[in-house]
């Protein structure tokens, strides 16, 4: 205990170096940037810069990828608020209460009120990133390889099963990522797998030029296939910014309900942002003395549903550095993150690199705090840039995605290996197969594999190993609900339509 | 059934064909985690078209969903800016990033019909931010270019 107390105090020491203030400025400015535009997504975002962050300290490195994570979920209510677009989906909510109140004119209590409450939900979640985070890393540390291999397909079977309209295509999906996985150098026998003569290709595919590709360059080519909207003006304030302590008194249950909601759903591998915002919005219109208020502008609707999305940030980061399953595509690409830097998600974080990670952690603490201080002062600069035509935003993210992928290792291939996964990711979008269950599929399809082939290399190829302990059956029955969850949703939903 | 199925399916089993040429190439010890893996993405694959044909049989109906997915689809735009992006991409090779760049935006902004003011502001906005970030900061050599080397 006093062990803990002790690295997350040097972890804030660390945290406050003028490197890291630095990168938390920026990066959440850049954030509520990328969040406020709308076209472009937290998962974008991250995606984008993440070769930005080679040159970093991991630690530094991580609290850039944490500041854009958090920035971009809170900047998403801006263009909500303001100009009743969202600029993320995990604002969706926010905009319906939101753009009512500008509309009465008071856009600026709103935003306001949207800032704070993503502060206080930001805040709050990591409160169980610290508490949960250690004990789930000390279960991970009795994983051994056949652990890892369950390990992996429950990641894929959870991400698959629950964010696909179709839990097949989800499947198909997963399956897809760990065959594109397979690319490259066999890790056991040494031989030269689908490369198609490309010497880049020895490592396998990079998973920053796949990351890039699936969920920037793809966005880059939904930009372009939609006619170039006008976006409408964005309201001036004609009220202050600024919570009264009766409005605070009445924002705080809700706020209270929505960090635990988010928080559950965060941790939840498979659900996200965009479902706890809808979540804490229906809970704090459902417990709310003012329920005549929502449609027409209630201030509770719009902290219910700020604070629910970014509980989230904390509660997906758990089973992401812990376990290596991510909770969404944000976390999926964070992974890419850590995975770059060298550091494989589990028990090591908090042993070997246990400094980087709390120093991760302290930093993820102060984003919070530049997010409010950045959205309350900046919030009539963001809204301006959230009328940025897509006209602009089309070859400016083209670039960013060149140069890139470019950067990584200084060649062509990867350049086009990017924009082979931007056209992958473009047609999985538009035919429902599942980007996240595909990255996953990469990650995680590594870890699976030399789990399952050096287990069998320790029995001889006797595959009673795979069952073998306890936290394997577990591991496989949690594969099993994986799969099953949407038929068990299905049920439920059946069972209260009846009883209803 | 949706008219995307039959495309999706056959995408899925002309990959799962790639791989499994390519695989049976490969020394027997290596061949059996991808075999396994295009055997699940097969059965998957042949599990969604039977599900498919099933629903089909029962409704007669067939969803046209590829006209939802691109009904919006401005094939003008969509094809030109894509034309654009692979110019831009051989143009970095032969000129380096800095010209092909500057011609790329003031092209591709030209074509999307952004006001004159707003190509010259956004194209230094971006060389200026990529090469504070990339050159100055990350130390990053951008492509200089066959004709430069």
């Amino acid at each position: 205990m006093l062990e803990t107390l002790g690295m997350m105090g040097a972890g804030f020491a660390n945290a406050l170096s003028l490197v890291n203030l630095f990168a938390m400025l920026v990066s959440t400015t850049i954030g509520v940037t990328i969040g406020c535009l709308p076209g472009l997504s937290a998962a974008m975002g991250v995606a984008l810069l993440l070769p930005v962050t080679f040159g970093m300290a991991p630690a530094t490195g991580l609290i850039v990828l944490g500041g854009i994570y958090c920035g971009a979920i809170f900047g998403g209510s801006i263009s909500a608020i303001l100009i009743h677009t969202p600029g993320t989906p995990a604002s969706a909510a926010t905009a319906i209460e939101g753009y009512q109140l500008t509309l009465k004119g008071q856009a600026a209590k709103a935003l306001s009120v949207a800032c704070f409450a993503s502060f206080c939900g930001g805040l709050l979640s990591c409160i169980s990133l610290y508490f949960f985070s250690p004990a789930l890393a000390q279960l991970a540390m009795k994983f051994k390889s056949p652990e890892y291999f369950w390990l992996s397909l429950f990641g894929l079977t959870i991400i698959a099963g629950v964010s696909s309209k179709s839990m097949i295509k989800g499947l198909m999906s997963g399956l897809l990522g760990l065959l594109l996985s397979t690319i490259g150098m066999d890790p056991m026998e040494g031989v030269q797998r689908f490369m198609f003569g490309q010497d880049a290709l020895y490592n396998g595919i990079n998973t920053t030029c796949a990351l890039i590709g699936l969920f920037s360059m793809s966005q880059v080519l939904i930009l372009a296939e939609k006619k170039i909207a006008q976006r409408a003006r964005a309201t001036t304030f004609k009220d202050k910014l600024g919570i009264s302590g009766s409005e605070l008194k009445r924002i705080t249950p809700p706020i209270i309900r929505s960090w635990l909601i988010g928080n559950i759903v965060g941790i939840l591998p498979g659900a996200g942002a965009s479902i706890a915002c809808f979540i804490g919005y229906n809970e704090a219109r459902r417990f709310s003395r003012h329920k005549e208020e929502f449609g027409k502008g209630s201030i509770e609707g719009v902290a219910g549903s700020e604070a629910a999305n970014n509980a989230v940030t904390g509660g997906s980061l758990i089973p992401t550095l812990t376990l290596g399953i991510p909770g969404e595509s944000v976390t999926a690409v964070l992974m890419g993150g850590l995975i770059i830097q060298g550091l494989q998600p589990g028990p090591e974080l908090f042993t070997t690199y246990a400094g980087m990670t709390y120093t991760f952690f302290a930093g993820f603490v102060l984003v919070q705090f530049f997010m409010l201080g950045i959205g309350l002062l900046g919030c009539k600069g963001f809204a301006q840039i959230s009328r940025l035509s897509d006209a602009i935003l089309i070859p400016s993210v083209f670039i960013l995605c060149v140069v890139g992928s470019y950067a990584i290792h200084n060649n062509f291939v990867e350049v086009v290996i990017m924009l082979l996964f931007g056209v992958l990711g473009y047609l999985s979008r538009k035919f429902d197969l599942n980007n996240a269950a595909i990255v996953l599929g990469l990650i995680l399809g590594p870890i699976g594999e030399k789990g399952l082939r050096r287990s069998l290399m320790i029995t001889d190829g006797d595959p009673s190993i795979l069952f073998s302990s306890t936290i394997c059956w577990v591991l496989i029955a949690l594969c099993i609900i994986g799969i099953f969850s949407p038929f068990f949703m299905e049920l439920v939903r059946i069972a209260r339509k009846k009883a209803a | 059934m949706k008219r995307s199925d039959i495309s999706v399916v056959t995408v899925i089993y002309a990959v799962c064909l790639l791989f499994f040429v390519m695989t049976i190439r490969l020394p027997e010890a290596a061949q059996t985690y991808p075999l396994c893996l295009i055997a699940g993405l097969f059965f998957l694959n042949t599990l969604y078209i039977g599900k498919a044909v099933l629903i089909y049989h029962k409704e007669k109906t067939m969803e046209d969903d590829i006209g939802q997915a691109f009904g919006a689809f401005q094939p003008r735009q969509f094809f030109g800016s894509a034309a654009l992006g692979i110019l831009y991409m051989f143009l970095l090779w032969l000129a380096g990033f800095y010209i092909s760049t500057i011609l790329y935006m003031v092209a591709a902004m030209l074509y999307l019909r952004v006001p004159k003011l707003h190509i010259a502001i956004t194209s230094c906005v971006m060389l200026g931010i990529i090469y504070a970030v990339f050159t100055l900061f990350l130390k990053v050599p951008l492509p200089v270019g066959l004709l430069f080397k």
